[in-house]
């Protein structure tokens, strides 16, 4: 791998992961959203670390340069991640559901509850 | 009063009408329902409409659930059942709020729920009479009924069908999972599944007199595949 490629992962990588750490601590991001991301900055600071990795992942994926098996570990991970967002929308979706039903039928209640008070004169 | 209407009032019965932009359908559907099911209790769901639907239900005075968000035709549906199932009622109906569906059946629908069936689905094609549906949804409904024939065994004629009737176990159970979008192929396997009976009775449907339907051309091949895939899913998941 070229050293430069090297230095702009470890460094952005670095910088991801206070990004993130500062995020979650200013509340702005939910930690167990987070770990993935963490991981995947973890992976390529070893990777940016350790090289040979890239090369040995290279050898056994039968790509030729080093920066394509690169590329394609990073659109490996890419995906992780989508997937993660995907199953995290699908249950926020259910949630979502349940609440606005439950809502509906509280205020239909809440609605009947008024009209029944203000016909008693309560109101 | 006869041991007929006796028995009758004695089933607590619940309509629901998930509606959708159906403004224009509605007051004249509220009207049939107030005269030709007058024993019964109904409820309109509003699905977030943007026309007036809700002003209407207000100024027609009749009992409706105003959703926040747009859920879909399932998620309305089910909010009616799980109406339902709080209030402790016996029997649910399911009438479209687009007027295509005749109230005047409901009686012989819960008639089918008293002699022990756990569903019972108005079919349009038992005896092929009104309006018949495009012919794209003809080639869906003849799809499905192949599917779910080979899936289950048993013979659909109508599994699109929204016209429905649920007693208390499907009540209970639809309460807690109900599919979100394109709902009514996949409750059928998921009925059979748990070893409910599902009847069907001739019903003559009518066509839309106002507004549009929500399944236009694209989301029927969406509609075909969403529903084919869910039914193969459901066919190789766990039995609860």
């Amino acid at each position: 791998m070229e050293q430069v490629l090297q230095t702009i992962l470890l460094i952005g990588t670095t910088l991801f992961s206070i990004y993130i750490i500062n995020k979650v601590r200013l509340k702005e991001l939910e930690l167990k959203y987070t770990f993935i991301w963490l991981f995947t900055c973890l992976a390529f600071f070893i990777m940016a670390l350790f090289p040979s990795i890239i090369d040995f992942a290279a050898h056994i994926l039968a790509v030729k340069s080093s920066v394509n098996a690169l590329f394609l570990i990073i659109i490996f991970f890419m995906l992780l991640i989508l997937f993660s967002l995907t199953a995290s929308a699908s249950k926020q979706s259910g949630i979502i559901k349940t609440m606005v039903q439950e809502s509906g039928i509280l205020h239909m209640k809440m609605r009947e509850f008024e009209e029944e008070l203000k016909n008693k004169k309560f109101i | 009063m006869d041991l007929h209407n006796r028995e009758r009032n004695m089933l607590n019965v619940l309509i629901i009408i998930p509606a959708y932009n159906e403004g224009k359908n509605l007051p004249e559907l509220i009207g049939i329902m107030r005269s030709k099911c007058s024993g019964y209790d109904f409820i309109v769901i509003n699905d977030c409409s943007t026309d007036n639907t809700a002003q209407i239900c207000k100024s027609l005075a009749c009992r409706h659930i105003n959703l926040s968000a747009k859920l879909g035709i399932g998620g309305s549906v089910q909010t009616g059942i799980k109406y339902a199932f709080i209030n402790g009622y016996d029997i649910v109906i399911q009438v479209d709020g687009d007027g295509q569906h005749d109230p005047s059946y409901i009686n012989l629908m819960i008639e089918k729920i008293r002699n022990g069936a756990n569903v019972c689905i108005g079919s349009r094609f038992l005896e092929k009479e009104g309006f018949q549906s495009t012919r794209i949804r003809r080639f869906g409904i003849c799809f499905f009924s192949g599917v779910l024939k080979g899936l289950t065994g048993e013979k659909f004629s109508d599994p699109t069908s929204g016209f429905r009737a649920w007693d208390k176990n499907a009540i209970e159970y639809f309460s807690k999972d109900y599919p979100k979008d394109y709902p009514e192929v996949e409750t059928i396997i998921m009925l059979v599944r748990r070893g409910m009976r599902i009847e069907e009775v001739p019903v003559i449907m009518s066509q839309r007199e106002h507004g549009r339907s929500s399944i236009t051309f694209i989301r029927s091949i969406y509609y075909i595949f969403k529903v084919t895939i869910s039914l193969l899913i459901l066919k190789i998941s766990v039995k609860e």
